[in-house]
């Protein structure tokens, strides 16, 4: 059985739950071991970080809090990763920006987004396809955005981007579910093509005048205690079991320059820093985690940061992505080769 | 009362004392005639004494011992047996605890005692567990017993006896005073004949003071006729009820001159069928409509919860199942957070350890259990839900005693008893959880997630004096501590990586004094204060509260003629806070993004919460079998600075009483629940927010058809208003409706157990303009049937059977890729909760063995939730893409085992 959090449930949401309580605290008693059975009882799903399909693994903004007026380049980590096909992938910038969608939720940008095209059209000459995106922040997106209870006044900018293995066609909004893209991926039978070919995203830069932040430096990644180079392909021993889970493993361990793990507000006698963690993904084998926290919001930079990860069981040329972002919208990444003789 | 059959009603004979009987004695005699093989055919021979309790020995037969196989003949030294004769009284008492629930069944207890050679008691052992406090009565008062001593060949011996007890309900009393309406005298000599409900009649005179007292009546009608030489008869009905006192106060008119004086002469006066002042001493009808009452025997050995107390509730009819370790209870389609649980009046911040696992208050320290699912009392406010009141026991006062006990999730320990010399008794219990000890290694070896387990524990101690018959007064601090702590790796999702940390704590100091200061007042006043303190942090945010809640309630209960009683009280609450949270913020709808890496805000504040309420409400019996309760409720909340006004009705129309009793009852009432603290919070609230809105109607009927039988029926609509939107202020609505029914059986003690079916429908919209949506827990049908039997030495077995429809949830596909944070939204459906879960079913199961020893009892259970391992799926989980979907598993077959010492 997987521990995987139900994402229905996210931390947020307990917390939130918790704050309903506090009215009636009868009921505190919310706050509970069901934190612990949402980690404990979810379905055996394939793991987030085997690739096998068309994605989106991360965008990088150069600026991750931005200031009015600044310019903001987006670069994009994608790639088609299904097996035995060959059709390439298309990854393609929205033009223009949202920005200040009402209750800063990227669905509300959706009608804005919809409105230069015509449906039944093919996009890709109207996207921009690149993997990377500059645009420049309004001047006004502090003050168009409603004051804040707390905190000091921000703005909020959306860039939206598609990975697709066809072409990209607007399709509307679906009233029974808004939050679905409005937008998709067809085939050149304009057959309508599934997730496994099609991602829709976005990223999202917070705007400040005064607060900034650095993206994570990946210092190296370490297989068994050995750095990986980015440009050397690690060699590992094919796995001979006949599952993933049974073959054996090795340490996988990522570091990060401390100096950008930054303080980060918080009320007194509860130090915080910026939360970093570290995602794998894998074109074959498995790691045991798809994610391991490094620094950790108040216990700071944790010891024990290592991760599993299980050799393929077939020979060929794989690779490893790890992918460090922080909780204030930076991220880095690295690739590797591996090779399975 | 005394109510005993003090009459043996058979006899085993021992060598000399228990070790005996399990051939292991030190009596050299006893070695020499009973080897271990012989000793299972000496426990076989049973003395039998005749059933009216007649002393005569049967022969036992020699015989009989020299059967057993390959073995010698024993010396034919044991011809003539005389059992042992008791040569004193020692009688009991109908249980306090059984009046108190209002159990009236003639109860037979069955010990089996330990006799010395000099005749003195050293050991009983209660058959079964009979509950409702009869076993503890029967055994206090059989240790008083003496007995000349069994004999064997003339040579005294010490011997093991079945003794019988027999509990009869106590009856009625009809007490009163005949006065003269003219000067108010007393009317002495004035004869007094009731007619009792099976037509037998009685009679008696009044004394110098005009009082008459009849006394060992059975309950039920009784039509009272008193009259005398000069005076018009007067006559009155009235309904008795066992273990009460009524009492009957009749003026009777002067005869007309023109009327003879003879008694030939008396008539009675017409509409005098009226008791000028009637005085019920005794248990209370409940103020509510619906009142459900569950008895710590009958917590505990319910199926399925473990003995726990809060879990037994769910059994009951109207309470929706959540899903497991939510700690939720969801009572006629409200809120969790609707439903208020107190102890003893007193509101507490947690139900549950970590969301279910126990009740915080173990059912050891509970005396009864007052669940009211909707229409309660004026006692109760800011709330719209429903009620359950944990009412804390007594200490005994007999003599120390002390428990412990030990299953896989927790130890706890009690002692009680009297403090000498003071007039004083005591309890300290306490419990913690210790599968903390050895889940975490477990987890630890085998699994790569989190591996750390939580910690509880809780504690009660109480000091109490009964001052009077009619003053007591009781101290009692209690409290609970919870905390958990991993650090998390191995998630799919950032979100719910880092750190996690529940801390929550609370504790009360509690006050409750109660004084019947005359026939007609009586006072209730309770005061408590405490600290509430909760830490959670997950990640990068957390929540901090730091609340000193102090509470005041009291009430004063005064009885006006003989038909009224007016009750008035204060209700109020004063909350001062800390609070330090760090969350993401909130959108401008009023949400969070449910999204990691949102922008995090960080608020500290400070302030306080007071909640000011009166309340009046009144008992009216305005004609025979009615019963009209108005009441009515002001409250004031700082955080809305409005008074909200509740008025409420109850009615109650008893058409048929007796053994088959028939009643029907109403009710209406407004029912107001102040904004939460986080609604209502400057920084992630909103502001104007008036109080939670909620009319309950409630119609129904019962039906009893045998003393044991009953059968409840209960329709209920609940219409809710200015429920809080987030971002839009008061605009929701919801509506829930049903229809409960309850066929119950409360036995001899030794059978209990109830079938409950509810058939329900629970709705919310987000405004008047949008549609109905289901509610989260709607659940269509919930029948739950469960039983409890003790089949004899100790042993008692049970099972529950739960039914429930599924639960609803908003299917959800794939959203747009957040690749700021690396995770994939849901696209929620617009048709909120419109997916339903497959319905749940679950058997439980649940045996019970109690050992009864000299000077103490040992008892164990196995409890096995969910006995032939039928999945439950309690939710939907999605894969990182929401491209797949897959039911959430719940509880596996799932069995206890406890264990407990007591003396």
């Amino acid at each position: 059985m997987a521990m995987t959090m139900s994402k229905t449930m996210t931390m947020s949401t307990f917390l939130r739950r918790f704050m309903y309580m506090t009215s009636n605290p009868a009921t505190v008693g919310l706050v509970s071991l069901s934190v612990l059975l949402a980690a404990g009882c979810a379905a055996d799903f394939q793991p987030a970080s085997e690739l096998d399909s068309v994605r989106i693994l991360a965008a990088r903004a150069d600026a991750p809090y931005a200031a009015p007026g600044e310019t903001v380049t987006l670069t994009t980590l994608a790639g088609d990763f299904r097996n035995g096909m060959t059709g390439s992938v298309s990854v393609s910038y929205f033009p223009g920006t949202c920005v200040n969608p009402t209750d800063d939720d990227a669905t509300q940008c959706y009608a804005m987004l919809l409105a230069p095209f015509a449906a039944d059209t093919d996009l890709t000459t109207a996207l921009v396809s690149s993997d990377s995106f500059s645009f420049v922040v309004p001047a006004d997106a502090i003050t168009a955005h409603a004051p804040p209870h707390g905190g000091p006044a921000y703005g909020v900018v959306f860039a939206f981007m598609a990975a697709c293995a066809g072409h990209i066609e607007r399709i509307g909004i679906n009233p029974a579910a808004p939050g679905e893209p409005p937008f998709a991926c067809f085939d050149d039978q304009h057959t309508k093509l599934g997730a496994d070919s099609f991602v829709f995203g976005f990223a999202r830069i917070y705007v400040f005048d005064e607060l900034r932040n650095a993206n994570p430096v990946l210092l190296g990644v370490t297989l068994d205690g050995a750095a990986l180079d980015e440009t050397t392909a690690v060699t590992l021993a094919r796995c001979t079991r006949a599952k993933l889970d049974d073959c054996p493993a090795h340490e996988l361990d990522s570091s990060v320059d401390p100096a950008e793990a930054d303080p980060v507000a918080s009320a007194p006698g509860h130090p915080a820093v910026e939360q970093v963690w570290v995602s794998y993904f894998l074109t074959g084998g498995k790691v045991d985690n798809d994610v391991s926290i490094l620094y950790d919001a108040r216990a700071g930079k944790l010891t024990d940061t290592k991760d599993k990860l299980r050799a393929p069981l077939a020979a060929g040329d794989y690779t490893l992505w790890a992918i460090v972002r922080d909780s204030r919208g930076g991220a880095a990444w690295k690739g590797f080769s591996i090779q399975v003789p | 009362m005394s109510n005993h059959d003090s009459a043996p009603s058979f006899i085993h004979l021992r060598a000399n004392d228990a070790c005996a009987v399990l051939g292991v004695s030190r009596s050299p005699y006893a070695v020499r005639s009973l080897s271990p093989s012989t000793s299972t055919a000496f426990l076989a021979i049973v003395f039998f004494f005749g059933a009216s309790g007649g002393r005569q020995v049967a022969a036992q037969a020699p015989s009989e011992l020299s059967q057993a196989p390959s073995e010698p003949a024993p010396a034919p030294v044991a011809k003539v047996v005389q059992p042992p004769i008791p040569t004193n009284q020692s009688p009991v008492a109908y249980p306090a605890q059984a009046i108190g629930e209002k159990y009236f069944v003639a109860t037979p207890v069955v010990l089996v005692l330990d006799i010395d050679a000099g005749g003195a008691v050293t050991a009983v052992e209660v058959e079964g567990e009979p509950g409702h406090g009869f076993a503890e009565e029967a055994r206090t008062a059989a240790q008083a017993l003496r007995f000349r001593p069994a004999t064997r060949a003339g040579i005294a011996i010490s011997s093991r006896i079945k003794y019988r007890y027999q509990f009869v309900p106590p009856p009625a009393r009809l007490v009163g005073r005949i006065l003269r309406r003219a000067s108010d005298g007393p009317l002495d000599g004035a004869v007094v004949v009731i007619t009792l409900g099976d037509g037998s009649t009685r009679e008696t005179r009044t004394d110098a003071r005009g009082d008459y007292l009849f006394e060992g009546l059975a309950p039920g009608p009784v039509r009272l006729r008193a009259s005398a030489p000069s005076v018009q008869a007067v006559t009155a009905a009235e309904v008795l009820s066992y273990a009460e006192e009524t009492r009957l106060i009749l003026r009777a008119e002067d005869e007309p001159a023109t009327t003879g004086k003879g008694m030939s002469g008396v008539t009675a006066v017409a509409g005098a069928d009226i008791a000028e002042e009637v005085n019920v001493r005794g248990t209370k009808p409940p103020r509510e409509v619906v009142k459900r009452t569950l008895g710590r025997e009958e917590i505990a050995k319910i199926p399925g919860t473990n003995g726990d107390a809060l879990r037994s509730v769910e059994s009951l009819p109207g309470v929706s199942r959540p899903p497991p370790f939510r700690g939720e209870l969801i009572v006629r389609g409200s809120a969790a957070e609707d439903t208020s649980v107190l102890i003893d009046g007193t509101p507490v911040p947690l139900v549950y350890h970590f969301g279910g696992l126990s009740s915080v208050v173990p059912t050891e320290s509970i005396e009864r259990l007052d669940f009211y699912p909707g229409n309660f009392s004026s006692v109760f406010g800011r709330g719209m839900g429903g009620v359950v009141d944990v009412g804390l026991r007594d200490p005994k006062a007999d003599q120390v005693h002390a428990l412990a006990q030990l299953d896989f999730i927790d130890l706890r320990l009690m002692v009680e008893g009297p403090i000498a010399k003071t007039g004083w008794k005591f309890l300290v219990a306490g419990r913690r959880s210790w599968f903390d000890l050895w889940l975490g290694p477990i987890l630890a070896a085998t699994s790569s997630g989190p591996t750390s387990t939580p910690r509880y524990y809780d504690y009660q101690m109480m000091v109490q004096k009964d001052f009077s018959r009619s003053s007591s007064f009781r101290a009692t601090l209690f409290g609970s501590d919870d905390a958990f702590k991993i650090s998390q790796s191995g998630t799919s999702s950032a979100s719910t990586g880092g750190s996690l940390g529940i801390a929550t704590n609370f504790w009360r100091a509690q006050a409750v004094y109660r004084n019947q200061l005359s026939d007609n007042a009586e006072l209730k006043a309770t005061a408590a204060g405490g600290t509430d303190t909760v830490n959670i942090g997950v990640g990068s945010e957390y929540v901090s509260t730091v609340e000193h809640p102090l509470s005041l309630r009291s009430e004063l209960s005064y009885k006006f003629g003989t038909k009224v009683r007016a009750n008035v009280g204060v209700d109020a609450l004063y909350i001062p806070y800390d609070l330090t949270l760090r969350l993401p913020e909130q959108t401008g709808n009023g949400s969070q993004p449910n999204v990691p890496g949102a922008r995090l805000v960080t608020a500290t504040s400070a302030g306080t919460r007071i909640f000011g309420g009166v309340y009046t409400e009144w008992e009216i019996a305005p004609w025979r079998g009615a019963r009209v309760v108005p009441g009515f409720r002001a409250d004031s909340t700082s955080t809305t600075s409005q008074v909200d006004l509740s008025p409420r009705l109850n009615l109650r129309q008893q058409l048929f009483s007796g053994p088959h009793a028939f009643a029907l009852k109403g009710a209406v009432g407004l029912f107001f629940q102040p904004p939460t603290a986080a609604e209502s919070d400057a920084v992630y609230g909103q502001r104007n927010l008036r109080s939670k809105r909620a009319v309950h109607y409630d119609i129904g009927a019962e039906q009893q058809f045998t003393p044991a039988i009953r059968l409840t029926v209960d329709g209920y609509y609940k219409q809710m208003d200015r429920l809080v939107i987030a971002g839009h202020g008061n605009a929701g609505e919801g509506r829930a409706y049903g229809l409960e029914t309850l066929l119950r059986y409360e036995g001899d003690g030794r059978l209990f157990g109830w079938i409950a079916y509810t058939l329900s429908r629970s709705e919310r919209r987000d405004s008047s303009t949008v549609p109905w949506y289901p509610f989260e827990y709607d659940q269509t049908h919930i029948l739950t049937i469960l039983g409890s039997y003790q089949i004899g030495r100790g042993w008692r077995v049970g099972s529950r059977f739960r039914y429930v429809t599924g639960n609803t949830y908003s299917p959800t596909t794939t959203g747009a890729f957040d690749s700021t944070v690396g995770s994939t939204l849901g696209a929620v459906s617009a048709a909120q909760n419109s997916g339903r879960l497959p319905d749940f079913q679950q058997l439980d199961l649940r045996v019970d063995k109690v050992w009864a020893f000299k000077s103490w009892k040992f008892s164990m259970y196995l409890d096995v939730q969910n006995a032939y391992n039928r999945r439950a799926d309690e939710g939907v989980s999605y894969n990182y893409d929401y491209t797949e979907s897959a039911y959430t598993k719940g509880l596996t077959i799932l069995p206890s085992l406890g264990f407990r010492g007591e003396f």
